[in-house]
């Protein structure tokens, strides 16, 4: 059948465009660091402090973005940031922040309104809340580790 | 080869093995439909191959101008600086941040630093209009994230409106516009927090690029800091060249963001409402879009809150360095690198990757 060579001629280059377009991309950028899975549990006098922001800012020599979590009922919180889920082993300040509104519920994030733009106070004190007089710190183990715990008084 | 002569007709020609004669005459060849599937799948490859490319190039020349408009507030800081022997503060008199609590500067001006750059940026006219000894916005209220729920207890200079102020800070002007932002230039007008003067229509014109401060929200917040954590501009500074320990080369004197903001709003080229206090480059990173509890649903475009930095260029945004250079910051950047390039007098070994 005459058809036959080009069909052969089109096939290839179609399988080679394919293997082209497919091989080149995917995976995980060698240059950014590794995260491994951080987490815990945030308790104030003893209770669970749920709906609380808590955020882990770099320093020293560890090498990352600042990753952050929100407590669940339980107190327990699981770190992220925009490269996904987990923070960078090292060293890190760490701020809880607890938003309540004027009616004593938790905030919640939602779509359209941010903590700013609502009525909800802080009421954590500013040795665990604000950024620069922050007295926590957490150390992120290479391994990863679920049991970054802060007991916090009020 | 003989030419096609009247006399020789079609079918004529002697047929040679594997040339027919056809309808274009004997010897000569046609198109089959597969040599033409062929070409045109290859023209349409090649059309996919370079659609994207365009798109890029033209994302590219926005990214250009968006850096030469950094480039010229560079220019303008420092023109201001030799002109007047420190470069302008962020911002003056902010009326969201008198409290009681605070105990706070009793004027209330609410200017932004960015109106002073306006005759070196060639808007000596619009500077003009403008009236230093009048507020730039009526905005007196914060939120009650730090203090009583009350109106600040500043005492306001002037009215936006009435002193024309309103009519200078609404004005967009290109050279604070970056190209690949297509969110609202815009505030809202009718917001007591971050708008003009309720009832007035008048809406505050948005900056893509603001100074470099730190990310908090109490009154005279720079003089509180310790000289270590300090930011070149912040309320009421007046930094000199000379404080710039850290070297002009590795400290950030201002950076992009972006209008469309989740938490917060984003700063007026004018006037500085609530939480409009600069850019805090060294704490959260660079283009950040997810907020901890709706992380499920982060939208590009959208700045997580006040005080980020961030652009819909790909892979990062521009800082301008205090030496006027300006930069374009991947947004895996580590964070600590951009804490030390943020303070300026920190004492660390730092420069731009």
């Amino acid at each position: 059948m005459k058809m036959l060579p080009y069909t052969k001629y089109v096939m290839f280059w179609v399988l080679a465009f394919t293997m082209a377009a497919g091989s080149g991309c995917g995976g995980r950028d060698p240059n950014l660091p590794r995260v491994v899975p951080a987490g815990g549990r945030v308790t104030l006098a003893g209770k669970p402090l749920s709906g609380a922001m808590v955020t882990f800012v770099p320093t020293g020599a560890t090498r990352g973005p600042v990753a952050e979590g929100r407590t669940d009922p339980q107190g327990r919180y699981e770190l992220a940031s925009q490269q996904g889920r987990g923070a960078a082993p090292g060293a890190y300040r760490v701020t809880i922040m607890k938003l309540v509104m004027p009616d004593g519920s938790d905030y919640t994030p939602e779509a359209g309104v941010g903590p700013a733009d609502s009525p909800a106070r802080q009421v954590l004190p500013p040795r665990y809340s604000d950024l620069q007089r922050t007295t926590l710190t957490a150390t992120v183990p290479e391994e990863g580790s679920s049991s970054l715990d802060f007991a916090l008084t009020p | 080869m003989g030419g096609i002569g009247p006399g020789i007709r079609r079918g004529m020609a002697p047929q040679l093995p594997g040339r027919r004669s056809n309808a274009f005459g004997p010897g000569l060849h046609g198109f089959t439909l597969v040599e033409l599937l062929v070409v045109i799948a290859i023209i349409g490859i090649l059309i996919a191959l370079l659609l994207p490319a365009v798109q890029a190039a033209r994302e590219a020349a926005r990214r250009m101008q968006c850096s030469n408009n950094l480039k010229q507030i560079g220019l303008a800081l420092h023109n201001y600086h030799a002109a007047l022997r420190s470069f302008p503060p962020a911002g003056i008199g902010y009326g969201w941040c008198t409290y009681p609590e605070q105990g706070a500067a009793p004027i209330v001006l609410n200017a932004n630093g960015l109106l002073m750059l306006l005759p070196y940026l060639e808007q000596q006219p619009l500077y003009d209009k403008y009236d230093r000894r009048q507020c730039a916005c009526n905005a007196m209220y914060g939120n009650t994230g730090c203090c009583s729920p009350c109106t600040a207890t500043g005492i306001l200079a002037g009215d936006a409106v009435a002193s024309g102020n309103g009519a200078v800070v609404s004005t967009r002007l290109s050279v604070f516009s970056c190209p690949s932002d297509n969110g609202d230039p815009y505030l809202p007008a009718d917001s007591p927090h971050y708008g003009i003067k309720p009832g007035s229509g008048l809406r505050g014109a948005k900056t893509n690029y603001d100074f470099s401060t730190s990310y908090r929200y109490d009154c005279r917040a720079w003089a509180k800091e310790s000289p270590t954590t300090r930011r070149i501009f912040g309320e009421d500074t007046g930094t000199r060249i000379a404080d710039i320990l850290d070297g002009t080369a590795n400290t950030i004197a201002m950076a992009e963001t972006l209008y469309d903001v989740y938490n917060g709003k984003c700063a007026a080229w004018g006037y500085r409402g609530w939480v409009m206090v600069g850019i805090d480059v060294g704490n959260y990173g660079i283009n950040r879009w997810e907020w901890p509890g709706i992380i499920a649903n982060p939208r590009r475009g959208q700045l997580r809150s006040w005080g980020h930095m961030g652009s819909l260029h790909p892979g990062g945004a521009h800082v301008l360095m205090a030496d006027g250079s300006v930069h374009f910051l991947s947004e895996n950047t580590d964070s600590v690198v951009l804490q030390r390039l943020s303070t300026m007098a920190g004492g660390e070994v730092a420069s731009i990757p």
